[in-house]
């Protein structure tokens, strides 16, 4: 779902672009230095409730975190193997909740809006050739491009899973990297058919 | 518009793809047809200088697509088959505006101009919507308007309807035949080319056929399928 974006009108959808990127910063910085009382308490809440002003429905919700259940799970595991198990709960809320913000921040916001704050923070390095639009430009494709290597990603699991082959990494794997280079390759034709490169 | 391949070749691998081609393309509407692997795609990319040719010359309008590609690609506009590959920003308004803001004009001549677009392909009612929840049929209108925002002369479209279903085909097709610019079409749809001035046959590589659409219509039926 990141890289998606839900048309809507409300103050988070209002809110500059460059704030809503300091805000996730700072949250997920806060996330990661306060104490698990107060993320149950402030952020969590205040993170579901976000995800209610913008437009996001429990069934949104449900596909976002989805792909990533897997990660927290094993993330739980190993902080209850070398730690205790408030501990683990504390890591898998800590990610759970900068997952939310930045997932808040993405759908709120246009990518043209983004790309002009990211314009404004590679412009110090335009001395050293580098090219803001084009920087800011390849940042905000990154974003938008997590949601489609996702969707290869079903897809090809989906396949294999028809196929019985579901255990199999290599099956799954493979054919993975082989639709993503493609995909590569075509975004790549694209932006050269858009005339990417006078920009 | 005239676009020239002269003893144009290219191989993949070992596999050639075309084989010594010499066109002269300028009516207004072109269509290559032919069978999956017979060349068609290739000869569309190299119009706009996607690929370079082993061997020989692609020029459109005297610009030779090695060396002037740039140039080429300010005339020419390409429309892919999967829409999802051409689309690259993430709202509808955003995706059509893409590449007039590569070309540096001011915001309200943008804006301007991709309101104008999305009228005509009755997207305006969709401008803020994520692009990726549209349609089959709102994706490739919008791929068609994102490059039709650029004002190209010629429009080289690579089997746009083949991922759609028979209603979304007719909207699309309608769409592009009422365009104001040449068109190269590849297609397996040989029932949308009755408007077409001439027809190209391709085959392993090769032009088999090469005429006015009833007659090469009538050949490719024949021999090819």
């Amino acid at each position: 779902m990141i890289g998606y974006y839900i048309p809507g009108d409300s103050f988070i959808h209002r809110a500059p672009a460059g704030f809503k990127l300091f805000f996730l910063a700072a949250m997920g910085l806060a996330s990661f230095s306060l104490d698990i009382g107060v993320y149950f308490g402030i952020f969590m809440i205040l993170a579901v409730l976000m995800c209610w002003i913008v437009g996001l429905d429990w069934r949104t919700l449900k596909r976002i975190l989805k792909p990533v259940a897997l990660v927290l799970l094993a993330i739980f595991l190993a902080h209850l193997f070398v730690g205790d198990f408030f501990s683990a709960i504390a890591a898998v809320i800590r990610i759970l909740t900068v997952i939310l913000f930045a997932t808040l921040v993405t759908v709120s916001t246009h990518m043209d809006d983004m790309i002009e704050v990211f314009k404004l923070v590679a412009r110090p390095l335009e001395p050293f050739g580098v090219k803001p639009r084009k920087l800011a430009f390849l940042l905000s494709l990154t974003i938008r491009l997590i949601p489609a290597i996702f969707e290869i990603l079903a897809e090809v699991r989906e396949a294999q899973k028809s196929r019985g082959l579901e255990r199999s990494v290599f099956a799954v794997i493979v054919p993975f990297m082989v639709r993503a280079l493609k995909k590569a390759d075509a975004l790549g034709d694209a932006l050269t058919s858009r005339r990417f490169e006078e920009s | 518009m005239k676009v020239q391949f002269n003893n144009v070749s290219l191989s993949f691998g070992g596999v050639t793809a075309l084989h010594q081609i010499d066109l002269s393309l300028s009516e207004p509407r072109i269509a290559v047809i032919g069978d999956n692997g017979s060349g068609k795609s290739t000869l569309a990319r190299l119009v706009n200088g996607l690929l370079l040719p082993d061997e020989g010359h692609v020029t459109v309008d005297g610009l030779d697509t090695r060396t002037e590609a740039p140039e080429v690609r300010r005339r020419v506009g390409f429309l892919f088959q999967n829409p999802d590959n051409q689309i690259i920003m993430p709202t509808v308004s955003e995706d059509v505006a893409f590449g007039l803001k590569n070309k540096r004009i001011s915001s309200e001549e943008v804006a301007d101009r991709v309101d104008e677009v999305l009228k005509r392909f009755n997207l305006f009612s969709l401008r803020n919507r994520s692009a990726h929840l549209l349609s089959g049929g709102e994706k490739q209108l919008l791929a068609l308007a994102g490059v039709m925002v650029m004002s190209p002369a010629l429009l080289v479209l690579d089997e746009p309807t083949t991922l759609l279903d028979r209603r979304n085909a007719r909207i699309v097709t309608q769409m592009i035949l009422d365009l104001d610019v040449n068109i190269i079409l590849v297609t397996h749809h040989v029932e949308l080319l009755e408007e077409f001035e001439r027809v190209i046959v391709l085959e392993d590589g090769r032009v088999v056929c090469d005429g006015p659409c009833a007659d090469t219509v009538a050949f490719y039926m024949e021999n090819c399928t």
